[in-house]
């Protein structure tokens, strides 16, 4: 029997939750969830925890002390989904700064959010992660080793180290149209046909295997939610740098043209846990804070 | 301030480039930290990234002419690619695009190659440097009010 708290932070859709709620029959014998605010009316964190299970990326003080407080009560801590384990969407909100972010939002500034991080980050960057089980929403056979594992006191599973490419069945000829599309643009796409041969973008070449593949099996471009595979450190980088070396003979206006926002594209997922994983213009604001003190 | 450039070189022109400014003792500011890769094809998004990351101001990449110089064939497509996007992404991450730049030089232009590195260097001094990147969790949480 597992004593599973379920944190959830902030910046969280409560979607890796729904996914925990998918595989409920089948685990259910094996866990008992001591904390949760979301589906279990228990709104302080016990002591002895098994297993935590965090999902949301850190983006407000009640977050971090959370968080830490999970830390120190539990034996192990997952990050579970893309949010917790790279920083997720929520992370994109990092081209912005706090005020900044407060007013494309809300238009006006609001009194009654809670005080915000400076910039939205992965659990990791706040307190030592035991294993990181990224998706959006986590691949539910996964969900089930894990625990199972969990429960039966044996070795975690190995990050994956091969791509979505590599679990991919669509058919590859190696020819490549030289084009970028959107998806909704040609009328003639081969659904049992590689998506990037065909011109559309799919983050499949840089995304750690484990879904199965599951989006471009079902006619859907792969949009990389499950992070970068082991050794590879700036899932968005790669993408970058390989999907312009596949499309490298279209004219570069042409291609910006083509591929409007490289930042959404390639770095949905992870840009709290890439190399520049914020903008610099909340370091300068910072400065300026720090100066009027 | 002393702005600090990577040069990005591939080993069949842009570097051979570079070695005839020296050669030719064309005089050039000590700005320029050249990097000899085998070719443009190798230069990489991420070598920029985290040059600006770890404090340089500028990447500058270079290879041979478009089209048919590359002795891959290729190799300078990819660059040019590379650096269309990724000026986007800086600009998106509000980073000065102009702070990653593109230049063809063959191995007989180190008149061109120190001309380049010369006017990088002015506008990287005019734009400052950037901020020394933290880690989030240094950040801390912004009073807002």
């Amino acid at each position: 029997m597992i004593r599973l708290a379920l944190v959830s932070l902030s910046g969280y859709c409560s979607g890796c939750e729904v996914a925990l709620a998918d595989v409920i029959s089948e685990v259910l014998p094996r866990i008992e969830i001591v904390y949760s605010t979301l589906i279990a009316d228990i709104d302080k964190l016990p002591s002895n925890i098994d297993l935590s299970l965090v999902s949301g990326a850190v983006r407000t003080k009640h977050d971090i002390e959370v968080l830490r407080e999970a830390r120190n009560k539990s034996k192990l801590l997952v990050a579970l989904g893309s949010c917790a384990s790279f920083g997720g969407i929520p992370g994109l909100a990092n081209v912005y700064v706090v005020a900044e972010l407060l007013r494309e939002i809300y238009g006006t500034y609001p009194r009654e959010v809670p005080k915000l991080t400076r910039a939205a980050a992965p659990v990791s960057e706040y307190v030592q992660v035991d294993y990181r089980l990224p998706g959006c929403p986590p691949p539910y056979k996964l969900l089930i080793e894990l625990l199972v594992c969990v429960d039966e006191k044996k070795p975690l599973p190995k990050p994956p180290s091969r791509t979505v490419c590599d679990e991919c069945s669509l058919k590859k000829r190696d020819v490549y149209e030289e084009n970028v599309y959107r998806l909704g643009e040609r009328d003639d796409v081969d659904f049992s046909r590689c998506f990037l041969e065909q011109g559309i973008l799919c983050m499949g070449i840089a995304t750690a295997s484990g879904c199965e593949a599951q989006c471009p099996s079902r006619g859907v471009p792969c949009r990389g939610c499950r992070g970068p595979p082991a050794k590879i450190v700036d899932q968005g980088e790669r993408l970058l740098s390989s999907i312009a070396s596949v499309f490298s003979k279209i004219d570069e206006e042409e291609l910006v043209r083509k591929i409007p926002d490289p930042l959404g594209y390639f770095y949905r997922f992870t840009l709290p846990s890439s190399t520049i994983p914020y903008t610099p213009e909340i370091l300068k604001r910072m400065e300026k804070d720090e100066g009027s003190d | 301030m002393k702005p600090k450039i990577l040069v990005l070189t591939c080993t069949y022109c842009s570097y051979a480039g570079a070695d005839i400014a020296g050669v030719s003792k064309i005089q050039y500011p000590p700005s320029a930290y050249i990097v000899r890769l085998i070719c443009s094809g190798r230069e990489e998004a991420l070598f920029a990234l985290e040059a600006l990351r770890e404090g340089f101001d500028g990447v500058l990449f270079t290879g041979c002419h478009i089209p048919y110089d590359c002795h891959f064939i290729s190799g300078n497509f990819k660059a040019r690619a590379r650096v269309a996007l990724l000026k986007k992404l800086l600009s998106q991450l509000g980073i000065e695009d102009s702070r990653v730049r593109l230049e063809w030089i063959s191995a007989s232009e180190g008149d061109k190659f120190a001309k380049v590195v010369f006017e990088f260097t002015r506008e990287l001094e005019e734009m400052g440097s950037l901020p020394k990147f933290r880690k989030i969790s240094e950040l801390g949480v912004e009073e807002h009010d």
